[in-house]
C-alpha cells in the first residue's frame, strides 16, 4: 500500500516537471532574427561579469576605478563582486590576505551594508593610504547595488575595530565619490 | 530638572507602557521614566547613551555637536548654538553633559522629526547657487548625497538626503549662462533634488566630502564664466541664487584668546581657507565676490595678530581675499554669524596652549606592534620604525620638559581603543601618532602627510605645526596637513576617539626605496623626532614662527584693475 502510494507521488512529481513546474533551467531558444529569417546559431550564455572598484594613483593620491570581472557564478550579486575584489590584484600582488571571504551580506532598512567577513581579513597589513584604497574599494563596490547608503564591516558576525590599524570600522563608512576617477 | 535621579533597571512592564505612549504622542506629560532612543542626524546616528524621558531624547551634547558639526556653547543648565537661535534645554548625568536633541534641532536649523523612540534630525537647504562654474548647495546640516546624469535636456542633478524643504521648490533661469536653469524640489518625502540644466554636456566633479554641509560639484573648466543676471524665482526659491556675491563689510574683533573677523555678505558665503607654512599667512578666499566699497583698514592690538588686510582680485571670476598675518600657531575656524549672510572666522590661540607650555603631558603612539607589522618593504617593518621615532621623540621631549607618555615602549600589540583610552588615564593636553605610509604601487608616491580629525580646528593647527616642522629639517617631500575625511568619511580611529588635539605624522612611504633609505638613517630618524618635538612645541607657544615677514606678503593680484 505505502509502495503504491509513493509510485503515485513520484509519477505525479514527474508530471509537474514535464509541464513546466520544474525549477530546473530550460534550455535558451536561440534568438529569432527580424523578419523570420534564419535562426542565429545557439551560443553559449554570456559569461557573468561584475563591476568592482579599484584603487589608483592619479597624480600621487589614491583615486577608485571602475574594472569589469569576470565570475563563475550565474547570477552574481553584492556578494559575488565583493570576493572578486577581495581576490583582485594589482601588479601581481594581492590587496586582501590570502583566504579572506565574505561570510554574508545584508542590508538593513536605514541602507546599510553588513559585509560580513571571514577572520582571514584579520592577516591585512598596510599603510594608511594602502588600507584608504582597500576599504573604500569594498565601499564603492558594495555601495554601486541598490538601498546600499553605507557599509559596515564586521568579522565572522564580530564587530571590526580596524582593517590595517588606522580606519575607524566601529561605525559605517559612507561611499566617497570624490575618489571616482570618473564620476560622469 | 531630574538629573539626581538614578536609571531604573527595566524590571518591570512601565518603561515598555511608558514608550508606547511615548509612540502615540502622549508621552508629553508621562512621569519621569527612561527608555532607550535613537537619534539619528542627517541619517547617521549619534553615538553615545541616548534616551527618552519626560517626553525629550536626550543625547550626549558632544555627540550631537560632533555629528552636527557644530558648536554648542553651555549656558547654564542650557546650551545655545554659535550663531543660532535659541536655547537647548540641558542636562548633567555622572560627568557627561546631555543636551534635549528636538531642541537642538530647532537651535541648529534642523527639523526634528520623532517616532517612538526614534528621533530623525533632517537638514534644511539654505542656498543654491551656481558661481565660477561651480554648483554650491548649502544645507543647514551636514548631509549625504549623490550626483547623476540625465539627458533630453542635459542635466546633472544632486540628491540630497534627510532634507526637507520648507516651500513648494522652484527655479531660475539664465539662457546666457553655462547652467541655463536651476530647479530644487521635494523629490522624496526626504530627499531634495538640486537639478542644474546645463547648455550642453558638461563633464562634472564631486569637490565636496561624503558628507557635507555644502556640496560643491565642479560643472564645467574654469573658463566657463559665473552664471549671472538670471531673474529671481518665485518667493518659495529665494534660496536659490546665481551670480556674483557683494561683501557688504570686514570687520575686526580681538579678545584676550584671539581675533574674529565679522564678514557680512548680500548672500550666503562658503570662503575656502588657506594658508602659507612659510611666513605663517592665513587667508580665506570668497569665489566670485566684490568689496563694496573702500577695503577697511585693520591695526591689530593684541599678540596675536601682526597685520590683516583685504585683497580684491578682478580678473575671470573675482575674488576677495582676506589675509591674516600671525606671530605664532593658531586654530582658525570659519562659522555662521548673525544670519545666513554672515560668517565669522575665527583665529585663536590653540587649545591646552595657554599658559606655561612645559610639564604638558603628550601621548605619543607608535602605530601598530606586535603580530600587526603594518606597512611592509624594502626590509622595513613599519612597526619598529614607528617605535625608534617615537622612543627618540620621548628623548628629546623630555629633555625639552615636556612630559611624555608612551603608548607602547616595545613591540607589543594594542588595540587601538587602548591607545586612546591612555588619554583619560592622564591630564592629557595632546595625542600624536606616529606612522610611516605605504600604497598599491611601490616606488610611487613618497613624503610627509599628517592627519588630522575632519574640520577640528585644534588638530588642524597641531598637524600643520609638525608636518611644517619635519618638512623643514628632514627635507622630507611636503603632502600636507590633511584632514582625515579624505581618506574615510569617518575619519581615522586613534584621531575620532580622542578627547584632546590629536594628529596622525606619517612621516614617509616605506615601499619608496628613496623614502625607506631615509628611514634606516639614525641621524635621519633623529631629525624626524626633534621635528616632531619642535611641532608640538610650537603649537604650544614655545617658539614663534621663524621666517615671519614685518608685513604681510604681498598678493599678486590676477587682474588690471585692482585696487589693493
Amino acid at each position: 500500500m505505502m509502495l503504491h502510494r509513493r509510485f503515485r507521488l513520484l509519477v505525479f512529481l514527474a508530471a509537474a516537471a514535464l509541464a513546466g513546474g520544474c525549477a530546473a533551467p530550460r534550455p535558451q531558444r536561440a534568438p529569432e532574427t527580424p523578419g523570420g529569417g534564419i535562426p542565429a546559431p545557439e551560443k553559449p550564455a554570456a559569461e557573468a561579469r561584475v563591476t568592482i572598484f579599484v584603487p589608483v594613483l592619479v597624480n600621487d593620491e589614491m583615486r577608485l576605478e571602475r574594472r569589469s570581472v569576470a565570475v563563475t557564478s550565474a547570477r552574481p550579486g553584492p556578494k559575488e563582486a565583493l570576493e572578486a575584489l577581495l581576490d583582485y590584484r594589482i601588479a601581481g600582488q594581492r590587496m586582501f590576505p590570502e583566504g579572506a571571504r565574505v561570510l554574508d551580506f545584508s542590508v538593513d532598512k536605514d541602507g546599510v551594508a553588513v559585509v560580513d567577513l571571514s577572520p582571514e581579513i584579520q592577516e591585512y597589513s598596510g599603510g594608511s593610504m594602502e588600507e584608504a584604497g582597500a576599504l573604500n574599494a569594498l565601499v564603492m563596490t558594495a555601495a554601486q547595488y541598490d538601498g546600499v547608503k553605507s557599509v559596515r564591516f564586521l568579522c565572522d558576525g564580530k564587530e571590526m575595530e580596524t582593517l590595517g590599524g588606522h580606519a575607524d570600522l566601529t561605525v559605517p563608512l559612507v561611499p566617497d565619490r570624490r575618489l571616482l576617477v570618473e564620476q560622469n | 530638572m531630574l538629573s539626581g535621579k538614578k536609571i531604573q533597571p527595566h524590571r518591570s512592564i512601565w518603561p515598555v507602557l511608558l514608550a508606547l505612549l511615548a509612540t502615540a504622542g502622549a508621552g508629553e506629560s508621562a512621569p519621569a521614566a527612561r527608555v532607550p532612543a535613537t537619534v539619528f542626524i542627517t541619517g547617521q546616528q549619534v553615538a553615545g547613551p541616548t534616551f527618552l524621558e519626560d517626553g525629550r531624547v536626550w543625547a550626549p551634547a558632544e555627540a550631537l555637536a560632533r555629528a552636527a558639526g557644530i558648536e554648542l556653547q553651555p549656558s547654564g543648565k542650557e546650551f545655545a548654538v554659535a550663531g543660532g537661535g535659541g536655547t537647548i534645554p540641558g542636562r548633567s548625568e555622572n560627568g557627561v553633559a546631555y543636551a534635549d536633541a528636538a531642541a537642538f534641532a530647532e537651535a541648529a536649523g534642523g527639523v526634528p522629526r520623532r517616532s517612538g523612540g526614534r528621533l530623525d534630525i533632517l537638514a534644511r537647504v539654505a542656498d543654491v547657487r551656481f558661481a565660477g562654474g561651480r554648483l554650491f548647495v548649502s544645507c543647514t546640516l551636514p548631509v549625504t548625497y549623490s550626483v547623476h546624469r540625465l539627458t533630453g535636456p542635459e542635466r546633472v542633478y544632486v540628491d540630497l538626503d534627510e532634507v526637507i524643504l520648507e516651500g513648494p521648490g522652484g527655479e531660475t533661469r539664465s539662457e546666457k549662462a553655462a547652467v541655463r536653469a536651476l530647479r530644487l524640489s521635494q523629490y522624496a518625502p526626504r530627499t531634495v533634488r538640486v537639478a542644474a540644466e546645463t547648455a550642453g554636456r558638461l563633464p562634472y566633479t564631486i569637490q565636496s566630502p561624503p558628507r557635507a554641509r555644502q556640496v560643491v560639484i565642479a560643472l564645467s573648466s574654469s573658463d566657463v564664466g559665473p552664471a549671472a543676471g538670471a531673474a529671481s524665482g518665485p518667493a518659495e526659491v529665494a534660496t536659490v541664487r546665481e551670480g556674483i556675491r557683494t561683501v557688504r563689510s570686514v570687520r575686526l574683533e580681538e579678545a584676550d584668546d584671539g581675533v574674529r573677523f565679522i564678514v557680512t555678505a548680500d548672500g550666503p558665503v562658503a570662503p575656502q581657507e588657506d594658508r602659507d607654512p612659510a611666513t605663517g599667512q592665513h587667508w580665506l578666499d570668497f569665489e566670485s565676490a566684490l568689496l563694496e566699497g573702500e577695503a577697511p583698514e585693520f591695526r591689530p592690538q593684541g599678540g596675536l595678530l601682526s597685520a590683516a588686510r583685504l585683497v580684491q582680485f578682478r580678473a575671470g571670476v573675482p575674488r576677495l581675499r582676506l589675509v591674516a598675518q600671525t606671530r605664532r600657531v593658531v586654530a582658525t575656524r570659519v562659522a555662521g554669524g548673525e544670519g545666513p549672510n554672515q560668517i565669522v572666522w575665527h583665529l585663536s590661540i590653540p587649545e591646552g596652549a595657554d599658559g606655561d607650555w612645559k610639564r604638558k603631558v603628550i601621548i605619543l603612539d607608535p602605530g601598530h606592534g606586535g603580530r600587526d607589522t603594518g606597512a611592509r618593504g624594502n626590509g622595513l617593518n613599519e612597526k619598529d620604525v614607528n617605535l625608534t621615532i617615537a622612543r627618540l621623540a620621548a628623548e628629546e621631549g623630555r629633555k625639552r620638559g615636556l612630559d611624555i607618555v608612551l603608548t607602547r615602549d616595545k613591540d607589543v600589540e594594542l588595540t587601538l581603543r587602548a591607545r586612546t583610552d591612555m588619554i583619560s588615564r592622564y591630564d592629557t593636553t595632546l595625542f600624536v601618532s606616529i606612522h610611516n605610509n605605504s600604497n598599491t604601487r611601490p616606488n610611487s608616491v613618497s613624503g610627509t602627510e599628517v592627519y588630522y580629525h575632519m574640520q577640528d580646528p585644534d588638530s588642524r593647527a597641531l598637524a600643520e605645526a609638525i608636518h611644517d616642522q619635519i618638512v623643514a629639517q628632514a627635507g622630507t617631500k611636503p603632502r600636507g596637513a590633511r584632514s582625515d575625511s579624505r581618506l574615510y568619511s569617518t575619519g581615522l580611529f586613534v584621531l575620532r576617539n580622542s578627547r584632546v588635539p590629536a594628529a596622525l605624522v606619517e612621516v614617509g612611504y616605506i615601499n619608496h626605496s628613496g623614502d625607506a633609505a631615509r628611514l634606516k638613517d639614525p641621524a635621519f630618524l633623529k631629525t624626524v623626532a626633534k621635528a616632531i618635538i619642535d611641532g608640538i612645541v610650537s603649537y604650544l607657544g614655545g617658539l614663534t614662527l621663524a621666517r615671519q615677514p614685518a608685513e604681510p606678503a604681498p598678493v599678486q593680484d590676477e587682474g588690471a584693475g585692482n585696487k589693493q
